[in-house]
Parts: structure tokens; sequence; C-alpha cells
């Protein structure tokens, strides 16, 4: 209870300080968090002043274009107004009576109406009026349109980068509050940085923070402190105002620089790079136009060739197709002629056995000849004997000479019978053999033709032989234009492999021609961004001259406040010292307690802090007191407290510290 | 009078003093030691940045045996705050643990501002911008965030402010 009155009596004196005064460490007090409100609000505030500044500046701008645009719409009018003039001497009353009605109606739908009506009126008197320099003006507002649109371009980018640093402006403008911010470096004591203003802009808003403050109240520190503070900011300041001078400088060379460059960019776009660019681009679109036609040669040649090729290889294949039919003919004719040699030696052998049966006939004859002449001793034999037995019965007696005589008529007969049929005989025998003499004959006919024959088989053989080495020949000469046919072929794919690589080559070449485009036309975008910036930079340079006025007010303002602060310094460092003693005592004391305070939390139970450390749950290892352990056993809550593991009234063990 | 609960929260209050937490500040209630007011601060680079919430922390005989009750006063836009302030946040339910603090309370408060639990929401409207229109969400927590600094924190101070007011605006 003690220490709870002591926390209330602090509380109570930081309520008579005043809010803009932090309590230097410790806990955040009420007041510290009511303060750090009150600054967060300004900052909101600030913040909301920034937005405001800068929609004001819009406004201006846009108040300027509206007038702008009012002046050019009274020209418009005026132009209409005297066109009309111009066109009254024409004879159109009634339109022009429209038109005057219309055009003195100061309203903009009138105007619209008018221009309506006079674009009636032109196609009305186009039949009439040949326009002769309508298509130089139409060319001109093409131009003019181009012109228009690029301007458009560029003014919708020059938004863009205006918002953007409208954005950066508030965001360093929050950023520079909340580092200036005493409140926020208060609530983290971590990060004691001293943020230093690093933009005039930025510096400006400084002395917002630093509000002026009832300054008695400080310690001598304290004030030091500020008073450094305040000479730094100064010194700073001073810097940044020396750099913004020659930044100034700097920056009006760069802008007479960019005035000149863009002069001459307007006419020439004049910069060495873009015109050597330019340079390298046409060169490349001549390189790429030479290639093309290389290309395109090389094609040609190839289609030739192809065609060639082509021809080529189809009047051989005509050619062998043509050859080879001839042989196929021949050799059917000579297949032909060998069937019919084969017939006539088939029937030759027919007729060479028919004769050899026939002089196996001969043989025959000659066989019967023989026995004809071994007949006719055998007769003469008889006569013999008949002569002899004549001598006998001349001997014998004249009834054997009778009968003998008999006998020999008899026999005589029979001689005679046999005669005539030997002559028979014998005239068969001669007309057989006759008849083998013709046969021989022919045998000898055929014979020569048997061998004329085989001449002609002969021949026929070595035709064929012949045939079969122009087939051969023939095969060689196929096979000689099948691998022409093939270098041929192989030639085509390398044609084509050279034709793909000039394809890739031309890709190339167009894909560098885009390159090269497409820096063209960042050169462009570069150009315009300078001159963007230029711009930027003239309008930076004008704020940053009336900052620098703004400054120079500050200095002085500030000089004075450090002539002051250094007299309160003067009287403040004594008191300091004086202080000096007790604070130090009082500093060792506070480490000392610290100390103590940690030691306590070591040994006293973590969850009542009332008691010693007695009790070790077993499971888990952690250490609390016998109450608060049994108190949890009792209540159900059989987990560790620290981490969470079950335990139960097994797993309890006293120990002793 | 001195309970274990009490002495444990004397406790929590010199751990408060002695090693501060940033941005978050926390007293017991003049008369009543179980009664807290505290504020916590919006963290920076969030949407509720520099904002100054308030809230109250309600302990019973029980703390820290059973986790004390912890509500928003201030208006909040949060996916885990219902409308009553009251928090949806798993150490102060089913995981707490007696060895949690006040401090430990509120930096845990502090961290899920900015890094909110849409898994269960408490504010269902809020989960739904957080995840699907961020930018419309930092605007509604913007407006709480302001809405904060129209709160008065010190109820019997309203003189002193006003005279401070007229100091600062120029």
């Amino acid at each position: 209870m003690s220490e709870k009155r002591t926390i209330d009596s602090d509380e109570s004196a930081n309520k008579k300080i005043k809010l803009d005064q932090l309590s230097e460490s410790g806990p955040l007090t009420l007041k510290d968090v009511v303060y750090f409100q009150k600054e967060a609000i300004f900052r909101e505030l600030n913040l909301v002043r920034a937005k405001c500044d800068t929609l004001g500046m819009s406004l201006k701008s846009t108040a300027l274009e509206a007038d702008r645009l009012k002046s050019r719409l009274s020209l418009i009018k005026n132009i209409v107004m005297s066109f009309v003039r111009y066109l009254e001497p024409v004879d159109k009353d009634n339109l022009l009576k429209d038109l005057e009605k219309l055009v003195e109606g100061e309203s903009d739908d009138s105007l619209e109406q008018a221009l309506a009506i006079l674009s009636k009126f032109v196609s009305s008197l186009s039949g009439e009026i040949v326009p002769t320099s309508f298509s130089d003006i139409s060319l001109k507002l093409a131009h003019i349109q181009t012109q228009y649109d690029g301007l458009a371009l560029e003014n919708k980018k020059l938004r863009e980068t205006y918002t953007q640093l409208n954005e950066h402006y508030l965001q360093s403008v929050k950023e520079n509050d909340r580092s200036n911010s005493k409140t926020l470096a208060r609530i983290k004591p971590k990060t004691e940085e001293t943020p230093t203003p690093d933009e005039v802009k930025e510096s400006k808003s400084a002395p917002r923070s630093n509000l002026p403050t009832n300054t008695e109240k400080f310690s001598s520190e304290e004030i030091s402190h500020k008073l450094d503070e305040y000479t730094a900011t100064i010194e700073t300041q001073k810097r940044l105002l020396d750099e913004q001078i020659l930044s100034n400088q700097k920056l009006n060379e760069q802008i007479n620089l960019l005035h000149q460059s863009k002069r001459e960019e307007i006419e020439v776009k004049n910069s060495d790079v873009y015109l050597n660019l330019v340079k390298d681009y046409d060169t490349l679109n001549a390189e790429y136009a030479e290639i093309n036609k290389k290309f395109e040669g090389l094609l040609e040649k190839f289609n030739k060739s192809e065609v060639k090729i082509n021809d080529h290889h189809d009047s051989i294949v005509s050619r062998f197709h043509e050859e080879k039919e001839k042989v196929l003919a021949q050799c059917e004719k000579l297949e032909m002629d060998l069937t019919r040699i084969r017939t006539a030696r088939d029937d030759l052998l027919a007729k060479v056995n028919i004769l050899q049966s026939s002089k196996d006939a001969q043989e025959v004859i000659k066989d019967l000849n023989k026995t004809i002449e071994t007949q006719k001793s055998v007769i003469d034999l008889f006569k013999f004997d008949s002569k002899w037995e004549s001598s006998i019965t001349a001997d014998g007696g004249e009834e054997d000479i009778g009968k003998l005589k008999r006998s020999n008529t008899i026999l005589i007969n029979e001689l005679k019978e046999f005669e005539t049929l030997f002559k028979n005989l014998q005239g068969i025998n001669f007309k057989k053999f006759q008849h083998i003499i013709e046969n021989e004959s022919i045998l000898n006919k055929y014979r020569v033709e048997k061998k004329k024959a085989d001449e002609k088989y002969f021949a026929v053989m070595r035709t064929k032989d012949s045939m079969t080495s122009e087939i051969k020949s023939l095969k060689d000469l196929n096979k000689k234009y099948e691998l022409k046919i093939s270098s041929i072929e192989d030639f085509r794919k390398h044609q084509d492999a050279e034709i793909a690589n000039q394809i890739n080559k031309n890709s190339s070449m167009e894909r560098l021609v885009q390159m090269q485009k497409a820096t063209i036309v960042k050169n462009d975008l570069n150009v315009t961004k300078l001159t963007n910036s230029l711009n930027l930079e003239v309008k930076k340079n004008l704020d940053s001259t009336n900052q620098l006025n703004e400054l120079t007010a500050s200095k002085t303002e500030y000089l004075s406040k450090i002539s002051e602060l250094e007299l309160k310094l003067s009287t403040a460092e004594s008191k300091n010292k004086a202080q000096g003693h007790q604070l130090s005592s009082r500093a060792s004391q506070s480490s000392g307690s610290v100390e103590l305070d940690s030691y306590r939390s070591l040994i006293y139970c973590s969850l009542c802090s009332k008691n010693w450390k007695n009790t070790a749950i077993k499971t888990c290892g952690h250490v609390f007191c016998k109450e608060c352990t049994q108190e949890r056993i009792s209540a159900r809550m059989r987990k560790c407290p620290t981490c969470n593991q079950p335990f139960s009234s097994n797993d309890i063990l006293s120990i002793h510290l | 009078m001195s309970t274990a609960a009490r002495r444990r929260l004397i406790r929590d209050l010199k751990r408060i003093q002695q090693d501060p937490p940033d941005g978050v500040s926390a007293s017991p209630h003049a008369d009543n030691v179980m009664i807290w007011n505290a504020i916590i601060i919006g963290p920076s680079d969030t949407p509720f940045e520099d904002g100054t919430f308030r809230l109250s922390i309600t302990f019973d005989e029980e703390y820290p045996n059973k986790p004390p009750q912890v509500k928003f006063l201030s208006e909040m836009f949060h996916p885990n705050v219902y409308a009553s302030g009251e928090l949806c946040l798993d150490i102060l339910q089913n995981r707490w643990s007696p060895t949690f603090d006040v401090s430990s309370i509120l930096t845990s408060v502090q961290s899920l501002l900015n890094d909110p639990n849409t898994a269960s929401p408490a504010n269902v409207e809020a989960a739904q911008l957080y995840k699907d229109h961020s930018s419309m969400y930092a605007k509604r927590v913007r407006e709480t965030v302001e809405k904060s600094w129209a709160e008065d924190l010190m109820d019997d101070d309203d003189d002193d402010d006003e005279d401070e007011d007229g100091e600062d605006e120029d």
C-alpha cells in the first residue's frame, strides 16, 4: 500500500507541471500521453495545412487556365464574327440572320450552334467556292493535331509527376514532423537519434515543434541542450542556405543550358547521341535493306536452282525410264527368240531320234542282205549238189537218174521259186535301201539345219550375255543417278538451311532496327523529361528563393533567441552545479534498487511475488511457492503456469534454496 | 486487503515502471488497484499510427490464475474487437498463463492492432475490409484514430488542455 501511495503522489505532482514538459524516463504518464495526443493532432493539422496549400496552388493554376480558356473562347467568337461579316455580301440572308442571332448570343451553346450552322453553310458553299487552300489548312491542322497529342501526353506525364511530388511533399512534411516530435522520441526511447532536418522546406516547420515555452522551469542542462540544438539548427540552416544558393546558381546555369539546348533540340533534336543514333538507325536500315536484297537474290537463285534441279531430275528419270523400257523390250524379244530356238531344238532332237530309229532299220536291212548272201551261197551249194548228184546218177542207174531228174526238176523248180523269191526280196531290199538312202539324205539335211540352229543359239546366247552386261551397266548408271539425286537433295537441304539462316539474320536485323527505334523513342522521352525537369527546377528555384527570404528572417529571430538563452544558461549553470551532487547520489541509489529488484524477482515466486520459491514441478522444472502450486492443484488447473505442461500432486518437489 | 492478487498487481505496476514498454501507458485507479486504465499508442507505419486508444483492465481476486477482463473504451475498428470494445485474443482466454502481466497483455494488444486474426473475426465488416479493401480499411481506422484524439484522457483537467491549445497554435 505504501508503494501505491507514492505513485499517486507522483501523479499529482505531474499534474502541476506544464503539459509540454515530458517525463524523462520511466513509464509513460497520462500527461505524456496527452502531450503526445496534442502533438499528433498538430502533426495532422500541419499535414492538412500542407494539403490545403497544394490544393490552393492547384486551384490558382486551374483558375488561370480557366481565364486563358475564356480569352480563347472570346477569340474564337471574334473569329466567327469576322467570318460571318465576311460572308455577309453573299446572298444567303436567312442563314446569315440565324448566324448573327446565334453569334450575338453569349452562351456557349449558341456558339456551338453557330459553328454547326457555319459548317452547314460551308458545305452548301462547297459547290461554288473551290477550296484551294483547304488542303493546306487541313495539313496544318493535322500537324497541329499531332503536336497537340504530344503536348497532351507531356501534360499527362507532368500531371503524374506533379501528383507524385505532391505526395512526396506531404510524406516528407509528415516525416519531418514525426522526426522533430519529442513525444515520439519519448515513446520510443530506444531510438534516440536526434533528427536533423534535411531540407530547408522542412526545417521551416521545425520551430512549430520547438514551441516557445516557459523556459524558467527548465533545468540548466535542458537549456544548454536547447541552445546547442538551436545553434545546430541555425548552422545547418546556414549551411543549407549556402547550399541552396549554390544549387540555385547551378540550377540557373542548368536552366540556361537547358534553354539553349532545348532551342537547338526543337530544330535539330541536336544531341550528338541522338544524331548518332539516327545515323546508326539509317545505316542499319540501309544494311537491312541490302541484306533484304541479298536475301531476295539468294531466294531467287535458290528457286532457279531448285527448278533446274527438278528439271534435271525429271529428265534423268525419264531417260532412265526410257532406257529401262528399251532394255526390257529387248529382253522380252530375246526371251521370245530363246523360246523359239528351244522349240526348234526340240523338234530337231525329235527328228534325230526318228533318224536314229531309221538307222536301226538300215542295220536290219544289212542283216537281211547278209542272210540273202548266205542264202545265195546256200543256193550255190545246192546247185553244186545237184551237179554232183547228176554226176553220181550217171554213174549209178537210170532209175536213179530218173528219180534224180525228177528231184532235179523239183529242185530246179524249187530253185526257180527261190530265185523269184530272191529277186522279189532283192527288189524289196533295193526299195528299202533306196528308202534308207533317202532317209540318210534327210538326216544330213537335218544335221545341217541343226548346226544352223546351234549357231543361232550361240548367237542368241552371245546377245543375251551382251544384254546382261548392258543391264549391268544400266544398273550402275542408275546407281550413279541415285547418288547424284541424293547429292542434289543434300544441296537442296543446304540451301534450305542457308535460307533459314538468312531469315534469322533478317529477323535479328529487324529486332535491331526496332531496338534502335525504341532507343530513339526513349531519347525523345528523355528530352521531354529534361524539359519537364527544367520547368520543375525553375519552380523549385522560385520556391527556394522564397524560403531563403523566410529563412533569413527566422535566422535573425533565432539569433536574438540565442542571446537570450545564453543569458539564461549562465544563470542556470550555477544552479546545475549545485544539483550535480544530488543527481549523482540519486543515480547510484536508483541503480542499486534496480539490482535489488532483479534479485527479488529471482528468488520470489513469480505468481504471488510474496513467498520464496520453494516448490519445483518435476515434469518441467519450473519453480514456484508451495501455496501457489497447492492452489493450482486444488483449483484443478494442473498445468505449469510458465510452460503449460500438465503436472499432478506427485510431481511436486519441495526444494531448499 | 493485501491479497495475492493485489500483491501481484503491485508487482506488475513496479515492473511497468522499471521496464516500461514502448507506446503503452498504464496505471491503476486511484481508489481501486483491481481496475486499471491503460492507453495504447497506435504503432507507427500502420493505419493506427498516433492513435491514443483507451482501455480498461479489470482484475478479480483469482488473478493471476484467471485472466483479467480487457476492454477498449475508445471506439475501435478492428477485426478482433467487438462493438462493445471487448477483445477476442487467445491469450486472454484459453491460452492464458499466470506468468503474463499487465505489460505483456498491453504489448500483445498493441501488436494485435496491426496483425489481426481474420480467421475468427469479432467485427465481420472490419475483417472483410481488411482482407479485400485495405485502403477502405485504413480510412475507417483513421476515422477512429481521429476520434481517439477528440476523447478526453483526463476527465478532470479540461481547463489545462484548452490553455495548451492556445499556446500551441502559434
